[in-house]
């Protein structure tokens, strides 16, 4: 990076452009090749054909087949935690914005004691490791009446999202600049006209990024989901530990795993289609 | 900000939020810190003693994970910074192909992290392709032994993967505040870009290498599901020690200690990285 | 609306009934009948989705009763019995008990029974398996119904003469650095059963652990000769993750010879993670067997529907779909079978049983303070 930069402003702007382009190009292929070649060989594994097993010599697989795709769907419950796991996660998405809006609005729009501590306490379930939040957690949840519940399950998912929405919904508030604000005081602006005119449009982006976390974070969610989940709701991460955790299984970890990851990438591209500034990055920078 | 008397009414603002994490988050915080003592234990007794902290505090095992998880934790946080820094400088402003590039870039933020560690272990495995290349280039005679490698390698190598995108993002909004006068001054003014690198660029975009730093450090230092399927034989990390000091041996109040040591260890780097970012950025951070 | 009333009278009916029946002296018929009016049962397992599948499409079509198969992570299905231990009313019925959990879980009285008694075909099951499983006595309360067993499982084409003696695969692994892989104990029955012959082989057999209910420390002072044998072997012994993650590397060239259990071994060969080439075997020197029992847990809330699944699963029929489907050897004693992965012979001369559940413990605690931490 050092040399090029170099080499970039002695250069003429032409030259300069080409060497830009030329970089992007480089860019691109390392990413394609980091992202893309552990993504490939997940496909390759989970087309593997059961009576033909790719192993050491074979560089790829003797005879591909649909079977282990098959498998997953016949004989587990995928198609049950699908529609578990899409319909929570929007549902925590959308709670987790309703309890954030105050919490963000006061955190980004005010000044009052102990804003620190509350704003590091809001990071608490991202800090706190997983499995004990879940084991513990899932004690209290119990006495709530909370475990083996559709209701309990989005407030566990909303409490592991929320963080992600508070910090970046503050971040937009915080962005607002206050000249706007008082402009549109000044013009006799009511407080529903302020809300709907300045606050919403103008957090819209932290929202949309505090939304994809959030659901990503839902999607992904395993410890909790299982305790308190199971076995009335079975979401995709529970189905695809039972086979990464003892009981490994490569092939059908690839099915279940691809299973998982291509809609959050899909949403990933269609978000970044749909918003033309660095929505993410604008939002996550205090985090 | 608004310059408004605060009331009572921000406080209540903050109920629906912060309210609802600490209540679920707190509890369990508050269940084992006393249970890290004793006290309401999952096997019904409730009792005070500080056996379990004497226990745990005088043993090599517990010692041993915990140094392995901070090493983990700075050298990914390090590593993750080294990788997205250049990559958010090349990212600052657009050109061709710049925008496919930044959503490429992503993608591994949207996987998780035990997938993602599924994913590189099919890569370095003994046959897999990366040895395979490096065989064929000869560059090595044998294939190297990546997986479950002693030192922890494996397990900084996923995190990177995974967390590049992350970090990447911090770092971009950070870059972003930089103005390009400033750096168009500094040209004029015959400053070579090892000199605008470091006199522009990494000042500037320190507070959000920090912020990366503190939270890069966090989640490789509670991590257990890179640690479990790439991590070395001995010592797990300090997150799956507890996970399998409760659930495989079913010892929950010795589990609560490694849960707080875990939860102090976060708070002390997280505090020590706060100051580090009072003294760079002038106290302003 | 008249069905809808009928049935929850019904149930209403069967959930009142079911406080006054006592299953454990009630008679299969009644046990039946309430199985059919409780109408579903939940049974938690960590392997085989394929055949449990099956078997619970089959047990509908029989009985009428809903079975539904949830396959969760072993450590994840065990901590989720626990943590409900407490609670009147559980949300698990059935579930497979295996490895180190069945110590843990007999320790806390997690299981309805002795069912033994209650089960009409109970006899015919693998009787020392109702006694004791890992080392563990288990009273009656977890019902046999599949045996494994470990042996060596390695690559023909690069190994031409698989040891059998102790003597042998001390040679075999001096001359071959890193090409034999067990898994960490703590992490598996594989590893768990190579350590256990270790032992047996440096510091002098089996047979004085026998009866122990706690651990002897005379006997088991001369240990650290065993964990000299792998400290003086760092370099050339490969320790992998997991009784799968050995078979993974075998199947990706980076050991040839590895420890496997037997259904698991067929069950990977069969989905395409293994060679087919592969062969195992049970050396002269003995390595240990065992198998893994369902158990009803005491806060089921289907409770005879399943001891009825239990039944089920133990059918002479249903063993030998097991078997064909996922190649798991049954528990029942009345099935001759052909096409084993591991010879009758073997078996018969062989198999080894594993010391008290006590020494198990200590012997995967001190493998990582001698071994690992070294």
């Amino acid at each position: 990076m050092r040399r090029d930069e170099f080499t970039i402003t002695t250069l003429g702007t032409q030259t300069r452009k080409n060497l830009y382009i030329l970089l992007a190009a480089f860019f691109i292929l390392v990413q394609l090749v980091w992202v893309g070649l552990p993504i490939l060989m997940t496909v390759l594994w989970s087309l593997v054909h059961p009576d033909y097993p790719w192993s050491y010599p074979q560089m790829f697989p003797e005879k591909l087949s649909f079977a282990q795709w098959r498998f997953v769907f016949r004989y587990t419950n995928i198609v049950r935690a699908l529609k578990t796991s899409y319909s929570v996660a929007p549902l925590s998405v959308l709670l987790a914005f309703f309890l954030a809006l105050p919490t963000a609005y006061a955190l980004g729009r005010k000044k009052f004691a102990g804003k620190k501590l509350f704003m590091t306490l809001v990071l608490l379930p991202i800090i706190m490791p997983g499995m004990v939040v879940a084991l513990f957690l899932s004690r209290v949840f119990t006495s709530f009446g909370l475990a083996q519940s559709f209701f309990g399950l989005v407030l566990a998912h909303t409490l592991m999202g929320l963080p992600y929405m508070i910090r970046v919904l503050t971040t937009s508030f915080e962005a607002i600049p206050q000249d706007v604000i008082d402009a549109a005081e000044n013009l006799g602006a009511t407080s529903f006209s302020k809300i709907k005119d300045i606050f919403l449009p103008m957090v819209r982006p932290g929202l949309l990024a505090g939304m994809v976390f959030a659901f990503t974070t839902s999607i992904e969610e395993f410890n909790l989901t299982f305790i308190i989940g199971t076995p009335t709701f079975e979401t995709v991460p529970t189905i695809l530990y039972s086979f990464l955790g003892y009981n490994f299984i490569r092939t059908n970890a690839s099915v279940i795993a691809l299973i998982m990851m291509v809609p959050n990438i899909l949403m990933l591209f269609a978000v970044e289609r749909i918003l033309k500034s660095d929505y993410l990055s604008a939002s996550l920078g205090k985090l | 900000m608004e310059r408004q008397r605060v009331g009572f009414s921000t406080y209540l603002f903050l109920i629906p939020g912060v309210g609802f994490i600490v209540l679920f988050i707190g509890s369990s915080i508050f269940i084992t810190i006393t249970q890290s003592f004793g006290l309401f234990s999952v096997t019904g007794t409730s009792q005070f003693t500080i056996d379990h902290w004497v226990a745990l505090l005088g043993d090599r095992e517990s010692l041993d994970s915990v140094l392995f998880s901070l090493k983990m934790g700075f050298l990914s946080s390090a590593g993750t910074i080294l990788f997205a820094f250049p990559l958010a400088l090349f990212l600052r402003k657009g050109g061709t192909g710049k925008r496919f590039l930044a959503s490429l870039v992503k993608i591994p933020l949207f996987i998780p992290a035990l997938v993602s560690a599924f994913l590189i272990i099919n890569l370095i495995s003994y046959h897999g392709i990366v040895n395979e290349v490096l065989v064929a280039l000869n560059l090595i005679n044998r294939p190297l032994r990546m997986l479950n490698d002693r030192f922890g390698w494996g397990v900084v190598g996923i995190q990177v993967w995974k967390n590049v995108p992350f970090v990447l993002l911090i770092l971009a909004s950070s870059l972003a505040s930089i103005r390009d006068d400033t750096i168009d001054a500094a040209r004029n003014l015959g400053a070579g870009a090892i000199q605008i690198l470091a006199k522009i660029f990494i000042p500037l975009a320190m507070p959000g290498i920090l912020v990366s730093a503190i939270l890069m450090f966090i989640k490789a230092f509670g991590d257990f599901a890179i640690t479990s399927v790439a991590g070395p034989v001995y010592p797990p990390s300090i997150a799956l020690r507890m996970r399998n000091t409760a659930s495989l041996f079913q010892e929950w109040d010795k589990a609560a200690v490694l849960g707080v040591i875990i939860i102090l260890t976060t708070l002390v780097v997280t505090w020590l990285y706060a100051k580090l970012a009072e003294f760079v950025t002038g106290g302003e951070g | 609306m008249k069905r809808v009333l009928i049935v929850t009278f019904v149930l209403g009916l069967a959930a009142a009934s079911l406080f006054a029946v006592d299953l454990k002296t009630s008679g299969w018929n009644t046990i039946v009948s309430t199985a059919k009016a409780e109408g579903q049962v939940i049974f938690y397992a960590w392997y085989f989705p394929d055949y449990f599948k099956e078997a619970a499409a089959d047990f509908e079509k029989l009985y009428g009763i809903k079975a539904v198969v949830i396959i969760g992570d072993q450590t994840a299905n065990f901590n989720k019995a626990i943590a409900e231990k407490n609670l009147a009313t559980g949300t698990i019925d059935a579930m497979i008990v295996g490895g180190q959990w069945v110590k843990t879980t007999m320790d806390l009285d997690l299981f309805f029974g002795p069912i033994k008694g209650v089960l009409p075909e109970a006899h015919q099951m693998a009787p020392s398996l109702w006694e004791l499983q890992e080392g563990v006595l288990t009273k009656g309360y977890l019902a046999p119904f599949h045996r494994n067993q470990t042996g060596i499982l390695y690559d023909p084409n690069r190994v031409k003469n698989p040891p059998q003696t102790w003597e042998e695969l001390v040679k075999w692994i001096d001359e071959n650095p890193k090409e034999f892989g067990f898994c960490d104990p703590s992490k598996g029955g594989t590893g768990q059963s190579f350590v256990h012959t270790v032992i047996a082989k440096t510091t002098g057999g089996l047979e004085r652990y026998k009866g122990d209910s706690d651990v002897v420390p005379s006997k088991v002072a001369n240990w650290n000769l065993a964990w000299k044998w792998f400290t003086d072997r760092r370099d050339k012994l490969t320790i992998t993750m997991s009784n799968n993650d050995s078979i993974i590397r075998l199947n990706g060239g980076e050991i040839s010879m590895t420890v496997g259990w037997d259904d698991n071994v067929s069950d990977q060969m069969s989905k395409g993670n293994l060679f087919k080439r592969a062969k195992m075997y049970i050396p002269q020197m003995g390595l240990a067997g065992g198998g893994d029992t369902m158990g009803v847990l005491k806060n089921a809330p289907n409770k005879a529907a399943a001891l009825l699944w239990i039944h089920f699963i133990q059918s002479k029929e249903q063993q030998l779909k097991k078997f064909q489907k996922v190649g798991a050897y049954p528990a029942r004693i009345d099935l001759p079978l052909e096409g084993t992965l591991l010879s009758e012979q073997d078996r018969a001369k062989n198999a080894i049983a594993w010391f008290p559940a006590a020494y198990k413990n200590l012997m995967i605690n001190e493998f990582v303070r001698n071994v690992l931490m070294k």
